[in-house]
């Protein structure tokens, strides 16, 4: 149990925030620019001035950044120029502290992907292929507690989606707790399992991801997006997609960009669906799902359509016209139409 | 070449050796310190360290003439440890040499820790590495290029040194007479041919000192790679 509670004041606020987390959980930090994210960070790994901050009813807060068992990747965090990318990674193993969760090097490049860039020089990296180097340099310091901040900023969609599962898989499986800040509500939503929302250095809120993450994008009015879980991934090459099935569920999907080593969880955004009241045989749509609308939610620009796919909910986001035009109500069934997926 | 010049030479060499070397090593951990040091007091350190810029070099010989003299603390140590005494010797011209190329080597060492300091160093104490791991593993190999053109700053400065040794070390060949004080007499006696033949030498050295220190200083820190040898 790791257990903050830090008042600080900085230049133009107080940090203000108290919270605490079972081991081996993942929280999110999210936040606009200047809220304070990076600032919490440096306080919990003693970076910055003392703070409360008790490990295993351990006080560490008069601990020295290497004492507290943590690491904190920095967003400007550099790969040390005078070691190629390897010799990044065997630096971290060689001089790791003892009493660490002893992840294996070999294991590490293969859960992230990266073995074709061991041989590589640090200059010949590009931004994200440097991003997912200094990753496993951190977790290869073996630390139980690890702080990221902005670490995939770099990182494409769907390559991102592959380190977000290595923190879900490193979180579950070695117990590691990991603190993670990022401007990207869809990122901490993947795979954050807690989420803490800051605002001029006070935390907003605090509590379980889906919650909180709806909360969000309610107030800020941006894009809603949600989760699809499926199974069995089959790819078809000859049509250059995957073809999944939606868990406790007999409809398919068609994915056009799938890396295997990833969850099975597929992001959809709100405003990508379309949904009809027939099921619409000649259509260049592929992926079209029948499920219930469960409930709805009128605001200013648009009509928010909480809909269920055979239990797991989908959002879909409409015009105030198009809904008015569908004119349908709650227990209804509806067919919706997955666009970019 | 006269023999008198040959000795001078070896001499100069052997003295900017032995500053140099020591300059590194006393210089580096304290430039480490002050990088690493917010306090208030930051501006009058720096100063110190940077007066032999400023001040004429009669100014420095005529105070350490002064300490060197055996009723100084300085000099009765100096004298009961070893039976000589400061002034006019080899000894006393290298103390004075470290005092005088010291801002040449602090400065690059400074430079290097605060470019390090702010790229690296700190990533690497957020990571969790301990201070001595630091220090060994990636401060000393990150700043290997910073140290050598901090010696060679440091030796092409200390070839070049004349009052200073003039007025503490006098000019005893073989002892303390160094290329710039040998030059000096040959002008002073009209032998133009001996002091063309020295300066052409004093010239060559120092060239090449000065190339092999911008090419220490093109391959910035320690990077592998295409940037190392461009």
């Amino acid at each position: 149990m790791l257990q903050i509670n830090i008042n600080l004041a900085l230049k133009h606020f107080v940090l203000d925030v108290q919270f605490e987390v079972e081991q081996g959980i993942i929280v999110g930090v999210f936040g606009p620019s200047g809220a304070g994210k990076s600032s919490l960070l440096a306080a919990i790994s003693g970076v910055s001035a003392g703070q409360s901050v008790t490990n295993r009813q351990q006080n560490i807060a008069n601990l020295a950044p290497d004492k507290r068992g943590m690491s904190l990747q920095l967003q400007a965090c550099p790969l040390f120029p005078h070691l190629d990318v390897l010799g990044n990674l065997s630096f971290a193993c060689k001089h790791r502290p003892k009493n660490n969760n002893q992840l294996a090097l070999n294991e590490t490049v293969s859960l992230l992907g990266i073995s074709d860039l061991l041989n590589r020089e640090v200059s010949s990296l590009s931004g994200g292929e440097q991003q997912r180097i200094v990753f496993a340099r951190t977790l290869l310091l073996g630390q139980n507690i690890i702080l990221l901040d902005e670490p995939f900023s770099a990182l494409d969609w769907v390559k991102k989606q592959r380190l977000l599962w290595a923190i879900k898989y490193l979180a579950k499986n070695k117990n590691i707790t990991f603190i993670m800040v990022s401007h990207s509500l869809k990122e901490l939503s993947y795979c954050a399992d807690k989420m803490l929302q800051l605002k001029q250095g006070k935390m907003t809120r605090f509590g379980d991801t889906e919650i909180i993450s709806q909360q969000i994008n309610n107030e800020q009015g941006t894009t809603h997006f949600s989760f699809l879980n499926f199974q069995q991934p089959r790819r078809l090459s000859e049509h250059n997609l995957t073809k999944v099935s939606l868990i406790d569920s007999q409809q398919v999907l068609y994915i056009n960009q799938f890396d295997e080593k990833s969850s099975y969880k597929i992001c959809v955004n709100a405003n990508d669906i379309s949904v009809s009241l027939k099921l619409e045989r000649n259509s260049s749509c592929i992926n079209t799902l029948q499920c219930i609308l469960v409930s709805f939610q009128r605001q200013q620009y648009e009509v928010l359509l909480f809909l269920d796919v055979d239990g797991q909910s989908l959002l879909c986001s409409l015009n105030p016209l198009a809904w008015q035009q569908l004119g349908v109500t709650t227990g209804q069934t509806l067919y919706a139409h997955l666009h970019a997926i | 070449m006269l023999e008198t010049d040959f000795t001078a030479l070896l001499l100069t060499v052997k003295l900017a050796i032995i500053t140099s070397v020591l300059l590194v090593i006393i210089c580096f951990p304290i430039a480490w310190l002050l990088a690493n040091y917010k306090g208030r007091f930051k501006p009058y350190f720096e100063a110190i360290i940077a007066l032999p810029l400023v001040l004429p070099p009669t100014l420095l010989g005529f105070y350490l003439l002064v300490a060197f003299s055996p009723n100084t603390l300085l000099g009765e140590v100096w004298h009961n440890l070893t039976g000589h005494q400061l002034a006019f010797s080899f000894s006393g011209i290298i103390l004075g040499s470290l005092i005088y190329s010291l801002p040449f080597v602090m400065q690059p060492l400074l430079v290097g820790f605060n470019q390090v300091n702010s790229q690296y160093n700190n990533a690497a104490i957020a990571l969790g590495f301990s201070t001595s791991k630091r220090f060994f593993f990636l401060l000393i190999p990150l700043l290997k290029s910073t140290i050598l053109s901090a010696f060679s700053l440091g030796f092409a400065h200390t070839l070049g040194e004349f009052g200073l040794v003039l007025m503490i070390g006098g000019n005893i060949p073989g002892e303390t007479q160094v290329v710039s004080i040998a030059l000096y007499d040959h002008v002073e006696a009209l032998n133009y041919q001996a002091a063309h033949e020295l300066s052409l030498i004093l010239f060559a050295i120092s060239f090449i000192c000065l190339v092999l220190l911008f090419k220490f200083n093109r391959s910035n820190l320690g990077f592998r790679g295409k940037n190392a040898s461009n």
